[in-house]
């Protein structure tokens, strides 16, 4: 059994005290329900955002998934399309070695929303950063269809 | 006690750092809370001993070998490495929602130390309920109050 402790509604007056940053964050709770997810992070929820702050955004089918020394994992995916940047014929897509980890599982396929990596070459994706299950996508898939520059086909999806 | 780096520990995860000095009050306020939540709700001890390691949260936070981090890089609350298991983020997200959220952000880090796990589980976010810092009828209805920190839609 738990319980609301009378101080716990201090978060309330806590976050009017930084008025600013939870007016935001509140409002995105209340704009897009449902939308946060694991690891202890908010989904950026509709495409757009999610968008706007990737390098790359790709649907393709994840064919191996390897485990790295450093614990990080990466995947060899088979693209199907790419927005903002042309990708074609396999790349790699790495995840933190975090709870905050993207789940791939081979076989899958998926929308990808990636960045570039912070230090060195290639790409990463992580929870929260609006990668999903291609199933479980529609709603952002008829977004970049609309809006999503450049696209490149490489096979069908 | 769980240690906040202030520039005397350098983690093993790659890109974790010290806690920046504005944020390490909320973060000391936070630990300390932790320890009162110990002693006066019951069901925060009795639901850390459920999880896969068995440790309450009183053991976890008189553990002096699990480091509270920063990870500049993360737009999230939080989070725990996976190779360097006692390794915990506390991120710039949660800091910019407040102490409550650096506290709700704590515990759910502290039950994946004690082996709850990540992906769609909720376990971890369970842990933040538990603690009194949320209500049952958001567990029940899978709808988040915003004036608790506790989320029943964060998984992992």
């Amino acid at each position: 059994m738990s319980r609301v402790p009378q101080s716990a509604t201090r978060f309330a007056a806590s976050a009017k005290n930084r008025r600013a940053s939870a007016l935001l964050a509140l409002g995105l709770a209340f704009a897009m329900p449902g939308l946060a997810s694991a690891c202890r992070c908010l989904d950026p929820g509709p495409a757009a955002p999610a968008y706007s702050k990737a390098s790359v955004v790709l649907t393709g089918t994840v064919l191996r998934v390897r485990t790295n020394a450093d614990a990080t994992v990466t995947a060899t995916v088979r693209v199907a399309q790419s927005w903002k940047r042309s990708l074609s014929g396999e790349v790699e897509l790495s995840t933190v070695a975090t709870t905050c980890a993207f789940p791939f599982a081979e076989g899958g396929r998926y929308v990808f929303f990636a960045r570039q990596q912070p230090t060195g070459p290639g790409i990463y994706t992580a929870r929260c950063m609006g990668s999903a299950d291609i199933g479980q996508s529609t709603a952002t898939l008829e977004w970049l269809r609309r809006h999503g520059r450049p696209k490149q086909d490489i096979v069908s999806p | 006690m769980i240690q906040i780096n202030i520039d005397d520990h350098v983690s093993p995860h790659p890109g974790w750092i010290a806690v920046p000095k504005g944020w390490r009050d909320q973060l000391r306020w936070a630990r300390s809370n932790a320890f009162r939540i110990t002693r006066e709700i019951p069901s925060a001890n009795k639901y850390f001993k459920t999880l896969p390691n068995g440790r309450s949260l009183t053991d976890l936070l008189t553990d002096g070998s699990i480091w509270l981090n920063h990870d500049p890089a993360s737009a999230d609350w939080g989070a725990t490495s996976i190779p360097h298991p006692t390794e915990v983020s506390i991120n710039s997200l949660a800091f910019r929602w407040g102490r409550w959220s650096v506290l709700a952000t704590l515990v759910h880090e502290l039950a994946h130390v004690n082996g709850a796990p990540g992906g769609n589980d909720k376990r971890a976010e369970e842990a933040v309920l538990h603690c009194g810092m949320g209500r049952q009828s958001e567990q029940k209805s899978g709808k988040d109050d915003p004036f608790t920190p506790y989320n029943p839609r964060i998984g992992g």
